[in-house]
């Protein structure tokens, strides 16, 4: 690592080195390209703690982060449902955080790891375009998609039940890992599912259930969601494919670097990125940009790379980057078994169903439903007490106390419904630490996605209901801005420049050696954790890359 | 860290306390304020909620002049039904005397953070050796008791 003086030329710069950017240098490193790999947030140590703070976590985030950004530097500006804007810190609601550090979110995640069902990918085809909505086809196909997702799964490691879901696409090899145990919380949704018909299978998940690429099986604590893997087992890019990068010699990872702009000449060809090390700028000359800093970031630096040429930002001659932000509305429901059900084993995903993400009467789309990882207490207390429970007195910590280890949860992210007007755009007066205009988020998911997640927590409730749970409740869906840590489809990839930002391989319309390769590409984003999509895109993007340098 | 550190008086130490302990009370488990809600929540308003240390004085000074227009007496002094009662009308913005700062805005907030003292780890000053998880049953290296 060369924080001091980095390079000055390579083949290629990646910006972001999270789920996609870690597999991107990894694969263009590997076919003998020159990588400088920039990351904004801190040490590259892939078993570096990201601290064991209930209060200041990935999960919850009451007074702090512990996977970045950096609470002071990095503002953004949301804009409210009346209008209003705020100036938002990265713990604080609306900032829309995922996370800024090596590994982005994959070390600190649960690691659910879903392939998007065929049809995720045809959702104007087979619903229609809901009115005033963005929901459009995917450039590729499921069948496309599948080398690439088979890769993701044995290279990064994904721990599962081949064959057990009625309703995925085809898959040519098994999973490289056995699934994860059962449980308590397993064997009553399973008598539940049962009863209403459901097929249900362990949730395939990103960390080793055996030991796999010289580390670890995973340690089953109480602490996995919204921290890193104390023991290493949990399967993220910072501890599988940069690892990789870095030992082909050819792969520089600066940290601590703050991409400022992406340098174009008067044809659209980007020439280099500028970025700072504390205060200190500096730039980097290379062949191809790629950036892969999260769907709010990696379209902020787009627009904020405006030249002559492209005044309104990069790749944006048809104001469509930024647009189309989504995340995933998740919904769900509660209820309390009369026997605990609770048994500490880490991480507690044990049991989905993908039964109700299509094909749902009258309804766009859908969503996978699994019950939810370990909570912890406070993150129990917070969100997993029924409405109208007393919160202080004697009856309220017995409440607490009786019902932690018998409380079910039944989530799910449902298929968001794009809207246009949901958007990255670049606020006019604030900047960051560094001087660059800041990312102003705006709009909210299209209402047909409520409709959705209205529909999805029904279901939620009836399977709790089959399964024996007594005082079954769940929240109606707001209509909000749907981003966060699943935040994706700002540079929606398509075969239109007028309608898209990439075309199917991630190079950016109108400049010929400019990628971008996160989730910024999806134009949809399932109704599904997104991660496992994020990497097999990242393999099949980077290994076109690397095949046409 | 700012180099004055902000304390509550005495008075309002002690009716942080006696709060905090009727908010969660002891019974074969410890109350909040043996687990170390106070030291949780000075900890808190002179770091990241140096915001709020307003909205405690006067909401501590708001209970006491709730217990002395009721009662006549200090807060902490009274038997704990009667702090019960107090509180539960505080909750339900039905006070006696002129708060400077809503009862809606502090109580709710005063209990979020004494549950927060309580049940999130020892690190953050409260939740003395772990005392709610063995309650609950959690365990961070997995497992249960």
């Amino acid at each position: 690592m060369v924080n001091d003086r980095p390079p000055s030329d390579c083949d290629v710069i990646v910006i972001g080195a999270g789920a996609a950017g870690g597999i991107v240098a990894a694969v263009l490193a590997e076919a003998g390209k020159s990588v400088l790999l920039l990351e904004r947030g801190g040490k590259n140590d892939p078993t570096a703690t990201t601290g064991r703070d209930h209060l200041r976590n990935q999960r919850l985030s009451a007074y702090g982060v512990n996977a970045g950004p950096d609470l002071a530097d990095n503002p953004r500006v949301a804009v409210l449902s009346d209008g209003r804007s705020l100036l938002v810190r990265p713990h604080e609601v609306g900032y829309q955080n995922n996370a800024a550090c090596v590994g982005g979110g994959t070390r600190v995640y649960g690691g659910m790891a879903w392939r998007f069902m065929p049809q995720d990918f045809r959702m104007a085809s087979i619903y229609g375009v809901p009115e005033g909505s963005s929901l459009a086809d995917w450039p590729i196909s499921y069948d496309d998609l599948e080398p690439f997702y088979e890769r993701a799964e044995w290279e990064i490691g994904v721990a599962g039940e081949s064959g057990a879901d009625r309703f995925s696409g085809p898959r040519k090899k098994p999973y490289p890992l056995p699934p994860v145990a059962s449980s308590p919380q397993r064997v009553v949704l399973e008598r539940g599912a049962a009863k209403l018909g459901l097929n249900t299978f362990p949730a395939p998940m990103l960390i080793n259930t055996i030991p796999y690429n010289g580390r670890p099986a995973c340690g089953k604590c109480g602490m996995c969601v919204g921290f890193a893997c104390p023991t290493d087992g949990k399967n993220g890019t910072q501890n599988t494919m940069i690892p990789r990068a870095l030992a082909t010699g050819r792969c520089t990872i600066v940290t601590g670097a703050m991409a400022q702009k992406i340098h174009t000449d008067s044809h659209g060809r980007a020439t280099s990125v500028s970025f700072f090390i504390g205060d200190q700028l500096h730039t980097c000359a290379a062949r191809a940009v790629v950036c892969s800093a999260g769907a709010i970031e990696s379209a902020r630096l787009l627009l904020n790379s405006a030249s002559d040429r492209n005044p309104h930002g990069l790749g944006n001659d048809f104001d469509q980057v930024g647009r189309n932000l989504q995340g995933h509305v998740y919904t769900g429901a509660l209820g309390v078994m009369a026997d605990p059900v609770y048994d500490g084993v880490g991480p507690g995903v044990v049991i989905a169903t993908t039964q109700f993400n299509h094909h749902n009467p009258g309804i766009v789309g859908g969503g996978l439903l699994a019950n939810d990882f370990i909570k912890l207490p406070i993150i129990f207390v917070k969100w997993a007490m029924p409405p109208g429970q007393r919160r202080w007195g004697l009856s309220a910590k017995q409440y607490i106390r009786d019902n932690y280890r018998r409380t079910l949860h039944v989530p799910g992210p449902i298929h968001d419904i794009p809207s246009p007007d949901a958007r990255v755009t670049i606020d006019p007066n604030v900047r960051d630490r560094w001087q660059i205009p800041v990312a102003r988020v705006s709009g909210t998911t299209h209402p047909e996605s409520i409709r959705t997640a209205d529909f999805l927590r029904r279901k939620a409730e009836q399977w709790l209901f089959a399964s024996g749970a007594k005082n079954i409740w769940s929240y109606p869906p707001r209509l909000t801005l749907s981003a966060g840590q699943h935040q994706a489809g700002t540079c929606r990839m398509g075969t239109d420049p007028r309608s898209s930002v990439t075309d199917p391989w991630g190079r950016v319309h109108g400049h010929e050696n400019l990628f971008v390769m996160d989730a910024s590409v999806h134009v949809t984003n399932g109704g599904f954790n997104p991660v496992l999509t994020i990497m097999a895109l990242a393999f099949r993007s980077a290994s076109r890359l690397a095949e046409s340098m | 860290m700012d180099p004055v550190t902000f304390a509550l008086s005495d008075l309002h130490l002690s009716t942080l306390r006696a709060a905090a302990d009727r908010i969660i009370p002891a019974d074969d488990y410890p109350g909040a304020a043996d687990a170390g809600a106070v030291e949780f929540i000075l900890r808190l308003l002179n770091t990241d909620l140096r915001g709020e240390q307003l909205t405690y004085v006067h909401g501590l000074a708001g209970i006491e002049a709730e217990s002395q227009a009721a009662y006549g007496r200090p807060f902490a002094s009274l038997p704990a039904h009667q702090k019960d009662g107090l509180l539960a009308n505080i909750e339900a913005d039905r006070v006696q005397t002129d708060w400077i700062v809503s009862p809606l805005a502090f109580f709710p907030m005063l209990v979020e953070h004494v549950l927060e003292s309580y049940y999130a780890d020892p690190q953050n000053g409260g939740n003395r050796d772990g005392v709610s998880w063995k309650m609950i049953g959690f365990r961070a290296e997995g497992g249960t008791w």
